[in-house]
C-alpha cells in the first residue's frame, strides 16, 4: 500500500517532546551564562539581584506554560487529514464571518 | 569570581583607583528592548481577543499557539539575560600601576588587556550628542607606545573625571618611579 501522508496520525505529546528539547536547549545557554558571571563577573548586590531574577523569572514562566498546557488532552491524537480539513474551513477561526 | 582586593599579577603597593562599567543606558535599553518585544505580540492579542480565544480553544492549535508563545518569550528572556551578561563583564579597572581592560564579546569570547601607566602617552575624552551630554557619559581613549595602540573606554560615566585621574595617576607614577630610580642610584643598586 503506497504511503500516504494524509493517514499519518500524529499524538499530541510529540509537541511536548519538541518543547521540551527547546527547555533542554535554553536551560544549557542560562548555565553557560550562569558559568561566565559566576567566573569573570566581580561579587556585587546587583549581580545576585540579577540573576535571581532570572531564576526566578524561568521558574515563573515555565510554571505558567505548564499551568496553561495542563487542561488540554495530551492523549488525543491528530491525523493529517484531519487537520487540513479544519485548516480549509476557517470559519472556526474568524467568528462573525 | 574576580576579586578587586586580588588582581592578577598584583604588585605588593598596587591598589585598585577606579572600577568603571559602561553608563546605565546599556541595560536600560535591554530592559526597554524585552518590554518592548513582548508588549506588541500581547497587545495583539488582546485587540484580537475575540478570534485568539477561538484558536486557544482548539484541541491542536491552542496547546501549539500556547508552546510557541512560551518558547517567543522565554528565548526574549534568556537573550535580555545574555546581553546583561555582555554588559556586567565589560570592565575597565584603574589602578595605581595599570589599567585593565576586560571585554566580553558574546559568550566564549574575552578579550582582556594591560596597559602599565608609564606606555600612557595621551587621554582623551569625547562627550557626544544631547543625551550624553545631560546624563555626562562617553568615551575616554588612551593612547599608547605599545601594540595595542589605543585603549577605548566605551560608554562610561563621567568620562572628564575619568581622564582626569588617569593622567594624574599617570604623573603620580613618572613621579614615584623617577623616584625610586634616583633613590636605587644613591644607594648603588642601579647605575645608567
Amino acid at each position: 500500500m503506497p504511503f500516504d501522508i494524509t493517514n499519518l496520525v500524529i499524538p499530541m505529546w510529540t509537541f511536548l517532546g519538541a518543547y521540551g528539547l527547546f527547555l533542554a536547549v535554553f536551560s544549557l545557554y542560562s548555565l553557560f551564562n550562569l558559568y561566565h558571571l559566576v567566573r569573570f563577573g566581580t561579587a556585587s548586590t546587583g549581580l545576585y539581584a540579577v540573576t535571581a531574577l532570572f531564576a526566578g523569572g524561568t521558574v515563573l514562566l515555565v510554571g505558567a506554560t505548564v499551568f496553561l498546557l495542563a487542561p488540554y488532552d495530551w492523549s488525543a491524537s491528530i491525523s493529517v487529514s484531519d487537520l487540513l480539513r479544519q485548516t480549509a474551513s476557517t470559519k472556526q477561526f474568524f467568528p462573525g464571518k | 569570581m574576580y576579586d578587586l582586593k586580588q588582581l592578577p599579577n598584583q604588585k605588593p603597593d598596587e591598589h585598585v583607583v577606579m572600577f568603571l562599567r559602561r553608563q546605565w543606558f546599556a541595560w536600560a535599553a535591554i530592559i526597554v528592548a524585552f518590554a518592548f518585544m513582548i508588549a506588541v505580540p500581547t497587545g495583539f492579542a488582546i485587540f484580537f481577543w475575540d478570534r485568539v480565544g477561538v484558536w486557544l480553544q482548539h484541541p491542536i492549535f491552542g496547546p501549539v499557539i500556547t508552546m510557541f508563545a512560551s518558547m517567543y518569550v522565554l528565548c526574549l528572556w534568556l537573550f535580555s539575560f545574555l546581553e546583561f551578561t555582555d554588559y556586567y563583564l565589560d570592565t575597565w579597572v584603574i589602578t595605581n600601576d595599570r589599567i585593565i581592560n576586560i571585554e566580553q564579546k558574546g559568550l566564549f569570547n574575552r578579550v582582556a588587556s594591560e596597559l602599565h601607566l608609564a606606555a600612557v602617552q595621551d587621554v582623551t575624552s569625547e562627550v557626544y550628542g544631547m543625551v550624553g551630554t545631560f546624563f555626562d557619559f562617553g568615551d575616554v581613549y588612551v593612547q599608547t607606545a605599545a601594540e595595542h595602540e589605543r585603549f577605548e573606554f566605551k560608554s562610561i560615566d563621567h568620562p572628564e573625571k575619568v581622564k582626569e585621574i588617569i593622567n594624574k595617576m599617570v604623573e603620580e607614577y613618572k613621579e614615584t618611579h623617577a623616584k625610586n630610580i634616583v633613590a636605587a642610584m644613591a644607594d648603588g643598586t642601579k647605575t645608567i
